[in-house]
């Protein structure tokens, strides 16, 4: 196991310092990950097989882009074809929730001792705006294989806030999409707030000489990030109620349309990475009546974030990714499911500056081989940094005092896509 | 008495007394005294300077979580710091290990340990039933490799068992339940949770350079399926999934296990379970030894504790061999190795000032590591230091509802990296239970402490410095905290007030946070 945090000595001398922290130069970029958690049926989804036994009851509708077809239960977002791109040929070998989940998420294979940071991470410490009062990183209704998910060896000022977790909650709804405790009590004046965190930053200090502990550092950073977030504007994009209730119903009047809508919010607020998490794709029975409603709920809110973000003029510096651990198995089981797939699956991109209208790759007759350009996670991750503008061979060090790269070094980016 | 049945007799009490004699029995001061030498050794040879002995301040506040898994009552750490022989840690170590605070709070940690997935939504509620068995076998001192067969063998229709030895009530059938009953989650569970080896990646496939093979995964499964309807062959058998390959249940190594002629439904679980518990496993005394070890000081001696079978080079095997050989030969008395472990001079080391990069002494554990509070611990304490009972209150569901919302919300994964979030320090800043206990007027401590006639603000912040941290303030804390409360007191009530902002101080500290 891995006690030391990493980043050096920065990053473990607690709040005090952290302001000082080397981090990267703000940016107005930031990513939005729409996280299908369970292993989406991405056969159901980007790459239909209609005419094959595999293919199951779902038809096909166009785009405006050829040979971009797709579910014709993606109906708004069969509308933008054009700013989309499809990787049709993602493939792994990880098919168990947890070990895929962390290799989506960080581009690496769970390997011995070292914290890989999430990409969430990676993207806060390279570009986020250290300034924010908000977190950089903000994790939405998080499915319990992302516990644990966080800054890694960047230490825990780059891990998520996560809000509507499951952990805490197993069936968080909409109106959990909210901060608790972001005030202070009634009773206790401002005044009395301000001299007890001075008081207690003198205790900090003292506590903290000579102590290099992780338990240390995350307790007096949270406590920090705590605070910088109870000011009154950053705890601002939070309210949902003040959105128009026309533009909350397209959104979808459920936990992931809400927290795409949240997700706009933040990202308007400079927040550099927001994840939003649609669980229920684990569809190892009657997937194709789950995949349904599924997609109807995506369809929705994915399609009016991109409206939103481009009636804001912020499309073009909001790359967002439409990703999940693994896709499930082109042969329907007896159960009318799908099992895990991790061989040939898709994913979806959208914003920033993703070049769309574009379908990458290709996947036999059968869905179950990938029969052009192979796509690798790590390749995605790379493509993610280089539309960021961050280097995906930059280097990091690591807990286990070695470098790490923020992409795999085998990885090489979609160019197409870029 | 002639001579050859002397002989008889002779033998037959030497057998009695078995490898398991009240002589052969390891004391837990032997058994520190070995740890000290082990670790001195090490120590030395990487040229390390140890931290010092911690104070009795730091030593009262660390024995307590750590035993009992909460901070001491201001009496409790009153009496202790003004004992002045100099066997006091020992005594006050014998005394909490004896405690049922200390089988309560042990009895959580094995349930984390033995079944990680009832601090998940999904399984959460079968909590209370596992910790009240393990509770009160600890209680009774059951020995470890008896409550491993317990929970291994339970009944599959959750009746208790005839024998004699099962508890007064509970039985650990949260196990079978936990896994949802499947031969392949069984597997897995009790592949790690006894034996320190993950076989979780080998169900679906083999690795490139992993130790255990797919099939392994499913020979060891297949304890845990039912027998045909003859209940007759040679082993239980199991099919791999998503495949039509039959394989028969085998033990992944040595001793070699024998089947009863006729299977019964639980007849697999009890023949794994013989093997496990065996003498001659090679991982199962180790596993215990380094669980126990990593809940007293964070780490294990081999990392990660998942995976014993590694051949890591950089761990105390050496030690963890002979810790888990004392086990043995003590019974697996796990009082004994708490007793041991606590006793050492490495628990007692102070967590501040060595003289050496951090990642080192780790690794050697050349000073005590902080760790972060289990909700548990954070709540039970929280209790304590507010000057409401320490016992805790099983018999009122509604107390017990309020302490499993706070635990879950503050669950950390592992003491020595915990993570607090952004989310649990505002709850601790500004939410409901911090606001309650720091009400001026209806918190034991504080009405106490601001009410009580003649005394000043010093004397009323050294009162909360005490009570929750089990020390004095600094010259330089009592400065500024009593200037702070005497610049507010123009009247009782702001003076209340003002010692209740100290206190919301003191709550809200890392060195209230953590175990250190």
């Amino acid at each position: 196991m891995a006690i030391g945090l990493g980043g050096g000595a920065g990053a473990l001398s607690g709040w005090f310092n952290a302001l000082a922290d080397d981090v990267g130069k703000p940016s107005q970029q930031s990513v939005i990950l729409l996280w299908l958690a369970g292993g989406a049926s991405t056969i159901d989804l980007w790459d239909l097989k209609p005419g094959h036994a595999n293919g199951g009851p779902f038809r096909e509708i166009n785009t405006p882009v050829a040979g971009m077809r797709i579910s014709e239960h993606l109906p708004q977002l069969a509308a933008w074809g054009a700013d989309m791109a499809i990787v049709r040929s993602l493939t792994s070998k990880e098919g168990d929730h947890g070990r895929a989940t962390r290799f989506v998420k960080t581009g690496y294979l769970p390997q011995g001792a070292i914290h890989f940071p999430a990409i969430g991470s990676l993207v806060a410490h390279e570009i986020g705006n250290r300034e924010l009062d908000l977190p950089n990183y903000v994790s939405v209704a998080r499915s319990n294989n992302s516990l644990g998910l966080g800054g890694g060896f960047l230490g825990p000022q780059y891990s998520p806030l996560s809000i509507a977790e499951r952990a805490q909650n197993a069936t968080p709804s909409a109106t959990d999409l909210k901060v608790s405790n972001l005030s202070r009590p009634e009773k206790v004046s401002a005044t009395a707030q301000s001299d007890r965190l001075a008081l207690l930053h003198d205790l900090e200090v003292r506590f903290a000489a000579g102590r290099t502990s992780p338990v240390v550092a995350s307790l007096q950073d949270a406590h920090r990030r705590a605070t910088r977030m109870m000011k009154a504007e950053a705890a601002a994009a939070f309210d949902l109620d003040s959105e128009p209730d026309a533009l909350r119903d397209r959104y979808g009047r459920n936990l992931f349309g809400q927290g795409c809508l949240l997700a706009r919010r933040l990202v308007e607020r400079g927040v550099s990475f927001v994840e939003v998490s649609l669980d229920g794709w684990d569809t190892h029975d009657n997937n194709f009546e789950r995949v349904k409603g599924l997609s109807t709920t995506l369809d929705a809110a994915f399609a009016t974030l991109l409206t939103d973000l481009r009636q804001r003029g912020l499309l073009e510096s909001t790359l967002i990714l439409c990703l999940s651990e693994f896709g499930r198995t082109p042969k329907i089981n007896g159960g009318v499911g799908r099992d895990h797939w991790p061989s040939s699956w898709s994913a979806a991109l959208a914003g920033g500056k993703i070049r769309g209208g574009q379908v990458i790759g290709r996947t036999s007759a059968d869905g179950l081989a990938v029969k052009d350009r192979p796509v690798t996670v790590p390749d995605l991750i790379a493509t993610t940094c280089c539309a960021l503008g961050i280097d995906p061979k930059k280097q990091n060090m690591s807990n286990v005092a070695r470098p790490i790269r923020v992409a795999d070094p085998a990885a090489e980016p979609i160019k197409e896509l870029l | 008495m002639n001579t050859a049945r002397f002989f008889g007799w002779s033998l037959a009490i030497l057998l009695l007394l078995g490898s398991r004699a009240q002589a052969d029995k390891p004391t837990a001061t032997a058994l520190a005294a070995q740890i000290d030498a082990y670790l001195t050794a090490r120590w030395k040879q990487a040229g390390l300077q140890p931290a010092e002995r911690c104070d009795d301040a730091t030593f009262v506040r660390r024995i307590y979580l750590g035993l009992v898994g909460r901070i001491p009552t201001i009496g409790e750490a009153r009496d202790f710091l003004a004992d002045t022989t100099t066997d006091k840690r020992e005594r006050l170590i014998d005394r909490l290990v004896a405690s049922n605070a200390h089988a309560r709070h042990m009895a959580t940690f094995w349930r984390r340990t033995w079944l990680p997935q009832t601090d998940t939504q999904t399984f959460a509620s079968l909590t209370d039933d596992f910790e009240q068995w393990a509770a009160e076998r600890l209680q009774a001192q059951a020995p470890y490799d008896q409550l491993v067969r317990e929970l291994l063998t339970v009944r599959s229709d959750g009746k208790r068992q005839a024998s004699a030895e099962a508890s007064g009530g509970a039985t650990p059938y949260s196990f079978l339940v936990a896994s949802e009953r499947k031969p392949e989650n069984l597997a897995a569970n009790t592949a790690r949770a006894f034996l320190g080896i993950n076989l979780d990646c080998a169900q679906c496939h083999d690795h490139p350079f992993a130790r255990w093979s797919r099939e392994q995964f499913w020979q060891t499964a297949a304890f845990f399926a039912l027998p045909d309807d003859h209940g007759s062959g040679a082993a239980l058998q199991i099919k791999i999934a998503e495949t039509e390959r039959l394989v028969s249940a085998a033990v992944l190594t040595t001793p070699a296990i024998h089947w009863p002629e006729q299977l019964q439904a639980d007849t697999g679980r009890a023949v794994l379970a013989k093997w496990i518990v065996s003498p001659e496993n090679p991982y199962f005394a180790k596993n215990g030894v380094n669980r126990l070890w990593s809940h007293y000081f964070g780490r294990g001696l081999v990392e990660p504790l998942d995976d014993l079978s590694s051949d890591a080079a950089d761990n105390h095997r050496a030690l963890l061999d002979a810790l888990a050989q004392a086990f043995l030969d003590s019974g697996y008395d796990l009082q004994l190795l708490s007793r041991a472990f606590t006793q050492s001079r490495a628990y007692q080391l102070a967590s501040v000032g060595s003289n050496q990069a951090a990642s080192d002494e780790q690794q050697l554990f050349a000073y005590f590591a902080t760790l972060g509070l289990s909700g548990e611990q954070l709540h039970d304490s929280l209790q304590v230091v507010g000057g409401f009972p320490a016992d805790r209150h099983d018999l009122q569901p509604e107390v017990m509802e309020e302490r499993r919302r706070f635990v879950t919300q503050f669950y950390v994964q592992r003491p020595a990296d915990a993570q607090r979030s952004i989310l649990q320090s505002l709850t601790l800043m500004n939410g409901r239970d911090v606001q309650e206990l720091t009400d001026a007027a209806a918190t034991p401590l504080l009405v106490a402490t601001a009410q009580a006639p003649f005394l000043d603000a010093r004397t009323q912040v050294e009162t909360l410095f005490f009570a929750a941290f089990s020390r004095k303030p600094t010259a330089e804390e009592a400065a500024a905290f009593v200037a702070y409360v005497d610049r507010h007191a123009t009247t009782p009530d702001a003076k209340a007030a003002a010692l209740a902002d100290v206190f919301w101080v003191l709550l809200n500290s890392t060195e209230f946070n953590t175990n250190h």
